[in-house]
């Protein structure tokens, strides 16, 4: 075993070990606050795979905040904190749904469209901030995060103004034309053809991050820029690029969500998956590989939550706070820093004796 | 335009930016103080929502309004120490700290109020009080003036007093002269025997205090009850203001009027003809604005620092 498989070791025990402590907390919680214990913590923990229907729903939350995690592995693999993947994913939504009302038909043709439209879109917004920070040095955090209620308001204007049906009694637009909605692939649930665009989507940033230079330039100036730009690493070209794939990747997600799920366009609040990406990303230690795993476990247990939510006195939102104890504990350095340590020591050791 | 410029210049919507003011300067000075000591508090979003709810729910069971303040406090002095314990004692990453422990107050907010009230949307069940409007003796006999600044919250009185709070402890005492040197230098700080961690802790726990009076602005002040996600950015609107006011207490302060303002602008247009999806924006768009403006003029004056100083060193040889 080398040091470097002994970090990864480390890693996977200590995230199972974080998810362990926060599943313990909320056990307790639920003890401490239920009635029924038993029968909240059966809902929580087997209801996703209760029937077909709510195994359905863990996969269709899983499909958005799998391209925005995706997208924050990218974003943040060059060491800084744009948040905008939340308000990319909302426009993405917008965008593709008046693509799809605009054509006024189905088809493949449409569906093409609409993502691209989405993509580039939200790819080109994903870049403002960004070069705000690299031009003039604004607040990356600040301006992406800015960005995001700039983009709710805008898309509601242009949802009110432009695709608003008049006739139903809610803030939706027109219906989205019949086909233009992506093919269900497990009847009885809304899981669609956007699933295997998310798990070519994981393949391919996989690729990027691993196997191309781009991906290699981005992840030299995340872990030293300085070193990055005495290289010859053109930084500012290679942020730009890093800001557009994000806002690509969260943009797609958007867009999947609503051509997958949605009758209408008819979000007046932000969805919240940028959100739920960069903490997926967090538990994914922001390698895109870990995504797939590290989504469908946030995917189970918000699925639960809701189960939960439904079938038992204990509210949701237990799971929201027990989550974000998860992600502190996985992305604190210092949490089983001491093992760590031992570990380290113990395997120099035993490398040395060997000699 | 006449109608509007008439609504403009009235008394009561002057009166108005000072109450939408508030709680976005209790916001700047808790990113202020905390950025002061080298750390980037973006939980202020969070800290307000926990202040809020934890004061309606203490005064309402107590009955007693200070109690229900204290209590407030309490709470955001106990999430900046949060932060603290796991940004500098568990050494985690500033931003995913940040991230989880808004998510964290999100959750936690709604999760408590379900519990004491059974609902998920407000407390309207729950008999909270509110902290008085203070009517000031002599100001409030001032015509025009006395109605703008006199009968506002006694919350915006604090928020001035706080002001000139953070710029004495920041610049004349020797806590602030320690948080300025661990914030702009740690190692040499701690070469003198300071301890950069509790002097961070310290100031963590001062931006827990300024952003739980906004927090409980919102739900004691301004509204009387709470609401879920009744903070609605206002601690992040805060977070740029500071970054406009380039680390001084009454230029962030100055920023946090003009937020007050385009957010009350974006209320009173609302009733005219103008979209007022696009007024909403305003704020926001103005922070990205505002920001950009000020990094770009502080990246001219380092450039020309730079460059004064090259120019020097050439003509001394």
């Amino acid at each position: 075993m080398n040091s470097r498989q002994v970090n990864e070791v480390f890693q996977v025990i200590k995230t199972s070990l974080a998810i362990l402590v926060a599943m313990v907390c909320a056990f307790v919680f639920i003890f401490l606050i239920s009635d029924e214990p038993l029968t909240a913590i059966r809902a929580f923990l087997w209801g996703p795979f209760s029937s077909i229907r709510r195994f359905g729903n863990m996969i269709e939350f899983f499909i958005p905040v799998c391209f925005t995690a995706l997208g924050a592995c990218v974003i943040f693999s060059i060491g800084q904190c744009s948040v905008i993947g939340e308000g990319t994913a909302f426009f993405g939504g917008l965008v593709a749904a008046w693509v799809a009302i605009q054509a006024g038909r189905g088809g493949i043709g449409t569906q093409i469209l609409a993502f691209l439209a989405a993509a580039l879109i939200c790819g080109a917004i994903a870049m403002i901030p960004m070069y705000l920070k690299l031009r003039f040095g604004a607040d990356l955090f600040v301006d992406s995060l800015m960005m995001n209620y700039v983009l709710l308001y805008v898309g509601i204007f242009i949802l009110n103004y432009s695709i608003r049906d008049p006739e139903i009694g809610m803030t939706a637009s027109y219906s989205i034309p019949e086909g233009a909605g992506l093919p269900v692939l497990i009847p009885k649930t809304q899981v669609n053809f956007a699933l295997i665009l998310a798990l070519l989507a994981i393949v391919a940033t996989v690729l990027l991050m691993d196997k191309t230079r781009l991906g290699y330039q981005m992840r030299l100036i995340g872990s030293n820029g300085q070193f990055a730009k005495y290289c010859g690493i053109p930084i500012g070209k290679v942020c730009m690029l890093s800001a557009l794939i994000g806002g690509v990747l969260s943009g797609i997600g958007g867009a999947a969500e609503m051509l997958g799920r949605y009758e209408r366009f008819q979000w007046l609040g932000l969805p919240g998956f940028g959100w739920d990406g960069i903490l997926i990303a967090t538990i994914a230690g922001f390698k895109a590989r870990n995504v797939l795993i590290a989504a469908m476990f946030i995917a189970y247990i918000r699925t639960g939550a809701d189960i939960m939510n439904r079938t038992s006195d204990v509210p949701s939102e237990l799971i929201i706070i027990i989550q974000s104890l998860l992600i502190l504990m996985i992305a604190s350095r210092g949490f089983m820093s001491k093992i760590h340590q031992k570990l380290i020591v113990r395997h120099v050791k035993s490398n040395t004796s060997e000699v | 335009m006449y109608e509007i410029v008439r609504v403009i210049f009235t008394t009561r919507f002057l009166a108005g930016v000072f109450r939408l003011t508030t709680p976005i300067v209790f916001a700047s000075m808790s990113c202020l103080i905390a950025k002061k000591a080298g750390v980037r508090n973006i939980t202020i979003e969070g800290t307000m929502l926990c202040s809020a709810l934890t004061g309606v729910i203490v005064s309402a069971f107590t009955q007693n309004v200070w109690l229900g303040l204290a209590a407030g406090t309490i709470a955001g002095v106990g999430i900046g120490l949060f932060l603290g314990y796991f940004h500098i004692l568990m050494d985690t990453d500033i931003w995913l700290t940040g991230i989880a422990i808004n998510q964290f107050a999100n959750g936690f907010t709604v999760f408590v109020m379900f519990l004491v009230t059974g609902d998920k949307g407000s407390t309207s069940v729950l008999p909270s009080l509110t902290v008085p409007n203070i009517e000031i003796p002599l100001l409030k006999d001032i015509p025009l003036v006395g109605s703008v600044v006199s009968g506002q919250s006694l919350f915006t009185y604090l928020a001035v007093i706080l002001i000139v709070f953070i710029y004495i402890l920041l610049y004349k005492t020797p806590l602030g002269l320690r948080i300025r040197a661990v914030g702009e230098y740690s190692l040499a700080a701690e070469s003198v025997g300071e301890s950069p961690h509790r002097i961070k802790l310290i100031a963590l726990s001062l931006s827990g205090l300024c952003a739980s009076f906004g927090g409980m602005f919102m739900s004691m002040s301004y509204s009387s009850r709470f609401v879920r996600d009744m903070v609605a950015g206002r601690g992040f609107i805060g977070i740029a203001a500071e970054s406009m006011g380039g680390g001084r207490p009454v230029a962030a302060a100055a920023a946090s009027l003009f937020f007050g303002l385009a957010d009350s602008l974006a209320n009173v247009l609302q009733s005219f003809s103008v979209p007022s999806e696009l007024l909403l924006a305003i704020p926001y768009l103005a922070t990205i604005v505002g920001l950009v403006v000020y990094s770009a003029r502080k990246q001219n004056e380092e450039k020309r620092r730079i460059e004064k100083n090259l120019r020097r060193n050439e003509n001394g040889h």
